[in-house]
């Protein structure tokens, strides 16, 4: 396959139902989100998606153009690898009995 | 008026109501005149509201959620205005999905209003409650929920201007109990647009420029038209373009009725059951020129021989359907009545008679393999052609065909002749058999005084059979056509073609569908025999209330020419 990984920057209105909205687009055509991050842009009410996925070039085209279709999303544009600055953060904690289902008080 | 005397009572402009209130009268200062529902126990506030206003707005009692959507949509595509419906929450508003599916491929704008639990009940699987928003989101333009009252002329406001808007789709409010309940001071203010949406892109001139130069440069210039010119009302704006630029055009079956059947440049109808001509040509044009339609794969055929050979123009409202079917050399994204006038201006004056001889050359074989047998057929088993023929030679300019899905459809839309724009209503890229029936008493509504043929096949027919029940109640005038054949004969003719004639759940065994409708008081008809088909026509057509006829048709007749899936266009068969 042609796949390559892109980074796809959506620009919504911040709203309940927005990150359904954007995402449909990709559970329609069978396209998995290797990552997803949503937060508030430097402009108040605007959210900012960062969305990474394999595809090819022809595809994140379309899936840009679907996004801008959608009423409530500004912008959308797309970043192919070289033009990525990938980051990892890693964060760890000492060993300890985890107890997931009871507050620590 | 309810309006004016609010606005004269208080000088403000505001009235305190309830948010149930509220949506009525916002309904009404959007000019809505008519609602198709069903009301349930989260949309009763509603109902009780439009109880007081049953002057200014009417509300028709569909049989099924599922009629009133498609009512809307027959509304809406007969008027050009926007179709309301409404339904309480959970199934009621469940069965409005299949219209709403329906409204969003085929661009038609709905408002629906759907009720819902109260708010503090919200994601407790409280009775009736469903995620409409989350179900509807896929299938709408944009949806909304509504918790409190304040927010309803809003919403409402946004809802229609988004719907009439761009290209235009169904809108869903989800609207809770409590805020239908609560109050509010009411204060229209009609929507005018927001920062996320650019409903009519600007035309880019340089754009139009190149597409001119393509067109007055092409020997073999070929257009492709769709709904796009009747949703722009670009009809008379198209018609000037290929007369002065003399370019044979075609039509997908959502452009029926843009431009008129026997103009000396239309070429016909595109696509798998489409006309000889456009789809050969298609193949040895050397300019495509497609006007606001969308390269659906039942126009296209495979798309790997798919004109290969000719550069192509397109010119849509919408940016995302360009290259996403066909690659484009020239995209005009713009609305269709801006861009055809412009273009008009630019391209030369030409007539491209051999090329349009090439058609008609081929439109001659088509008439001697297919369509004199269709017409007049020499068996005495009846054919569906020759029943719409029959509609076509004994009725007025007036018009308006409504078609469910299959077989009949596809005769409807080769056989029957349009005379003016939106005269055609058919479910085009969801196929949704159960449309006509529906579709065909909002088209009436919409337009009182056009005669308004459902012409059905006996499996659409009984998949929305209950709405007789809703022509019974407004008494709506609606001509009925039952082309039975006892088959899902679309499927049974898949089935004869490519599954070795195994009739796989294809036979129908029907009930007695003159008892059936003579129950709901309408005047029936069935006719078997040819000798009587003038006659049973002309007296449906006369007939001042509903009528409905039932024409026994061939079992195994098959609707020609065809594309076969996974073939090209060209490679269309004459049987």
């Amino acid at each position: 396959m042609n796949d390559k990984r892109f980074k796809l920057s959506v620009f919504t209105e911040n709203m309940p139902g927005m990150l359904n909205r954007v995402t449909i687009i990709f559970t329609r055509r069978k396209i998995n989100i290797e990552s997803l991050n949503v937060s508030e842009s430097e402009v108040k009410g605007i959210s900012r998606f960062k969305i990474v996925i394999n595809t090819s070039e022809e595809q994140i085209i379309k899936i840009t153009k679907q996004l801008e279709k959608q009423v409530d999303v500004l912008k959308a544009y797309y970043h192919s690898e070289s033009d990525m600055l990938l980051q990892d953060l890693a964060v760890s904690k000492p060993a300890e009995k985890l107890n997931l289902l009871k507050d620590e008080d | 008026m309810e309006t004016l005397e609010i606005k004269n009572k208080n000088k403000s402009n505001q009235k305190l109501m309830t948010g149930a209130q509220a949506v009525v009268q916002s309904l009404i200062e959007e000019g809505a005149d008519l609602i198709f529902g069903y009301p349930g126990g989260a949309i009763m506030p509603v109902y009780d509201a439009l109880y007081d206003f049953e002057v200014q707005i009417k509300h028709v009692l569909t049989r099924h959620e599922q009629g009133a959507t498609h009512a809307a949509q027959g509304y809406a595509r007969a008027t050009g205005k926007v179709g309301v419906c409404m339904a309480t929450s959970g199934p009621g508003a469940t069965n409005l999905i299949t219209g709403i599916a329906d409204a969003q491929i085929d661009s038609t704008p709905l408002v629906c209003i759907t009720g819902q639990v109260p708010s503090h009940l919200l994601g407790t699987d409280a009775f009736q409650e469903t995620d409409v928003i989350g179900i509807s989101m896929p299938v709408t333009k944009w949806n909304v929920q509504v918790t409190k009252a304040e927010d309803i002329p809003m919403a409402i406001a946004k809802a229609f201007y988004i719907a009439r808007s761009g290209r235009p789709g169904p809108v869903l409010i989800d609207i809770t109990k409590d805020a239908q309940f609560g109050e509010l001071n009411f204060n229209y203010k009609p929507f005018t647009g927001m920062r996320s949406y650019t409903p009519k892109p600007e035309l880019d001139k340089t754009k139009v420029e190149q597409a001119a130069e393509l067109i007055n440069q092409a020997k073999k210039p070929f257009v492709l038209f769709g709904q796009g010119v009747i949703l722009s009302n670009a009809e008379q704006a198209f018609k000037t373009f290929i007369e002065k630029s003399g370019i044979p055009s075609a039509c997908t079956i959502l452009g029926l009725s843009a431009l008129e059947t026997n103009h000396y440049l239309h070429v016909g109808l595109l696509g798998m059951h489409g006309n000889y001509a456009p789809n050969k040509l298609t193949n040895e044009c050397d300019l495509l020129i497609a006007v606001g339609m969308r390269f659906d794969d039942r126009v296209t055929g495979n798309l790997e021989k798919y004109a290969n050979q000719a550069k192509v123009i397109h010119l849509d409202i919408d940016p995302s359907e360009i290259d996403k079917n066909v690659k484009t050399d020239v995209a005009v994204i713009a609305d269709a009545k801006e861009s055809l006038t412009y273009l008009t201006k630019l391209v030369d004056k030409k007539e491209h008679k051999e090329w349009l001889n090439q058609f008609r050359l081929l439109e001659q074989e088509e008439q001697t393999e297919v369509i004199n047998e269709e017409l007049n057929p020499t068996t005495h088993i009846m054919s569906m052609g020759e029943v719409i023929h029959q509609i076509n030679e004994l009725s007025d300019e007036k018009n308006i065909i409504v078609t469910d899905v299959g077989q009949h459809q596809m005769m409807a839309c080769r056989y029957a002749k349009f005379k003016q724009t939106r005269s055609m209503i058919t479910s085009g890229g969801l196929g949704t058999m159960g449309f006509c029936l529906p579709a065909a008493i909002g088209a009436k509504m919409g337009k009182p005084d056009s005669q308004v043929i459902a012409v059905m096949g006996d499996g659409g027919f009984q998949m929305t059979i209950q709405e007789l029940g809703t022509i019974l109640q407004c008494k709506t005038p609606v001509k009925m056509v039952v082309l039975n054949n006892e088959f899902l004969g679309m499927v049974r003719q898949w089935q004869e073609l490519f599954f070795d004639k195994r009739y796989a759940s294809t036979h129908m065994v029907n009930p007695d569908f003159q008892a059936i409708v003579k129950g709901y008081g309408i005047t029936t008809k069935k006719v078997d025999h040819r000798a009587d088909l003038k006659t049973a026509v002309t007296e449906m057509l006369a007939h001042e209330g509903s009528y409905f006829l039932e024409v026994m048709v061939g079992k195994e007749n098959n609707v020609f020419p065809m594309v076969p899936t996974g073939l090209s266009v060209s490679e269309i068969r004459l049987k």
